[in-house]
């Protein structure tokens, strides 16, 4: 089944989104509009703003309202990646061209900004001071994650612990924030704003350790990027710190990254390819299925109606993505 | 308070509220502008909840300023330069985080939005002058003031104090080529001094690029004596610091003493 199939039901209100994001990032700049429209044509998932939808639903459901929550976090979302892409040095994201690719750093740096004032802009139409606190302290653990990860770069010495702290960060926190916002737009109960803020937190590190996986995984095709990128890079991820088990895979890795500027893909190959060898990918899946079955059972609480079952679709489509 | 005081006081809350631990041990402390600090505290001395203003919008200002240290592109050799910049493109996101918090802790909401206008507007004028050539360093430096008073503007604004922003934008402008000359005479490098020579002075020497900048503050200095509007009594402290930076400074043109001395 196809992601989008899951959630036909607010296709309207998503195109409506759609709309608030191109009016919201529309500039008389010419290069920060062309930017700005670059990374929105770029596409992606929109999976935060459906996740602020579908947790509307169990509340009163304002598409007027709800709007102004999911354009604002998605547009926090794009202005992360667009720094992002500066920071690993990315030329390509989902198969195109990025900002700091077609530009520069400058311009990449400057669109991330700009795109980040128009979101909270957006975002103070929204009178709930709760929300913004929510938010701010988001987009700071947001970053936290991020700066985490370039200390840990090359550390072969984290355990388990280090990295779910880092990824539920950089990845979950604004997932489960944008289930908790979207039930704060919608005046639920704090009961169902807790079930919802824990199905996100949880969806949002299962996903985090699928990208992970499908890093090993997939095809530089299918990936928009080369394979193995990660641990180029120097990111310790969770299918690597289950390979570290095998003596020798660790005394390979402790050797490559004791100089750190002389790995490349072709020095890495051969590692990556014991690493799939092991069982790492499926340990790695095992926390990540448990992480799924939590996000489950955190739905349980709640009323069963289309917005639940589409939340369950969408945590089994995670679950099974290729991609 | 003193104002040397005050603005230290002003500095410790600041860098208190921005310390990350990792961002601190690799990164040089981000520079306050000092000049803004001093025309944030004139604009606010009426307001009750002061600090809370000027170290909000000040911390937004260090966010953006510390993206401006970016590289058009990476080194592709030097690892360690390739960390530090990395943690400067996170520095500034997280300083923004920060000034959000602060407010949103305080649940200030029409203020997040007055300084995000003021991120927008400074953003947008940066896009365009930095990628822009300039004939004359005066359109330069008309353009250039706008990024410099984009957030003090809409905090201006905010507390009506309009009929004070064209006044402000020359003193700050003031402010900052000082400044850049004191850098300059000191051999310091800085962000402005590579944008005057990319985007104005090509093909300068650095004697021509001086002298350019001297007369600048010389013209500058003129139009903040012939302001004849009347300001509103928070900007009494800018003319104050005016007055005596006038009085005090070595760095002044010959042709401005002069001028001083007729006048009395």
């Amino acid at each position: 089944m196809k992601l989008a199939k899951t959630y036909s039901f607010i296709k309207k209100d998503l195109n409506q989104i759609e709309t608030v994001l191109e009016d919201t990032i529309y500039t008389d700049q010419v290069v920060l509009r062309d930017a700005s429209l670059q990374l929105l044509k770029a596409g992606g998932k929109r999976l935060r703003p459906v996740f602020v939808l579908l947790a509307a639903m169990f509340g009163d459901y304002n598409i007027n309202r709800v709007k102004k929550v999911a354009s604002s976090l998605e547009l926090i979302h794009m202005a992360s990646l667009v720094h992002d892409d500066v920071i690993d040095d990315s030329d390509i994201r989902r198969g195109k061209p990025t900002v700091k690719a077609n530009w520069d750093n400058q311009i990449a740096m400057l669109t991330g900004d700009f795109i980040f004032a128009k979101a909270l802009d957006q975002f103070t139409e929204i009178d709930n001071p709760r929300a913004h606190q929510i938010l701010a302290k988001t987009m700071i653990e947001l970053t936290v994650g991020e700066i985490e990860q370039i200390r840990d770069k090359y550390n072969l010495n984290q355990n388990l612990r280090t990295y779910l702290r880092r990824i539920r960060r950089k990845t979950a926190l604004l997932i489960s924030s944008s289930c908790q916002l979207g039930a704060i737009a919608a005046n639920t109960s704090l009961e169902t704003e807790k079930a919802l803020f824990r199905y996100g937190y949880y969806m949002g590190m299962s996903y985090q350790i699928i990208d992970d996986i499908l890093d090993f995984t997939g095809t530089e095709k299918e990936l928009g990027k080369p394979a193995g990128g990660d641990l180029l890079q120097g990111n310790i991820t969770l299918p690597v710190l289950y390979a570290m088990n095998d003596v020798q895979i660790k005394k390979d890795l402790v050797d490559l990254f004791e100089s750190p500027d002389t790995v490349n893909k072709e020095k890495l190959k051969p590692v990556i390819d014991k690493i799939l060898d092991t069982n790492a990918i499926g340990q790695a899946r095992v926390i990540s299925d448990r992480y799924l079955h939590k996000a489950y059972e955190s739905l349980h609480s709640l009323p069963d109606n289309k917005a639940r079952k589409s939340l369950e679709d969408i945590a089994n489509y995670i679950g099974n993505r290729k991609i | 308070m003193k104002s040397k005081q005050l603005i230290n006081y002003y500095k410790k809350r600041i860098h208190k509220n921005i310390k990350q631990d990792y961002l601190f041990m690799n990164l040089e402390q981000p520079d306050i502008e000092e000049y803004k600090l001093f025309a944030l505290h004139a604009m606010t001395s009426h307001q009750l909840q002061k600090d809370h203003y000027i170290v909000s919008t000040m911390i937004v200002q260090l966010a953006l300023n510390t993206h401006d240290q970016i590289f058009r592109s990476f080194p592709q050799k030097d690892k360690h330069l390739i960390k530090n910049q990395q943690l400067t493109v996170l520095a500034g996101d997280f300083y923004s985080g920060i000034y959000y918090q602060l407010l949103a802790k305080a649940k200030d909401i029409s203020f997040v939005r007055q300084l995000a206008k003021g991120i927008n507007e400074m953003t947008q004028q940066k896009a365009f002058v930095y990628y822009q050539q300039f004939d004359d360093i005066e359109t330069f430096l008309q353009e250039y003031e706008k990024i410099e008073t984009a957030l003090l503007n809409k905090v201006a604004t905010y507390f009506e104090l309009e009929q004070g922003i064209e006044y402000m934008g020359k003193w700050i402008l003031f402010k900052k080529l000082q400044l850049e000359w004191w850098k300059f005479k000191n051999s310091g490098h800085s962000f402005f001094q590579d944008l005057l020579l990319h985007n104005v002075g090509k093909d300068m020497s650095v004697n021509e690029l001086e002298s350019m900048l001297f007369s600048m503050i010389d013209l500058t200095i003129k139009k903040i004596k012939n302001y004849q509007k009347k300001l509103p009594p928070q900007f009494d402290m800018l003319i104050q610091n005016f007055q005596h930076e006038i009085r005090n400074s070595n760095l002044l043109h010959v042709n401005s003493v002069l001028e001083e001395g007729l006048s009395k």
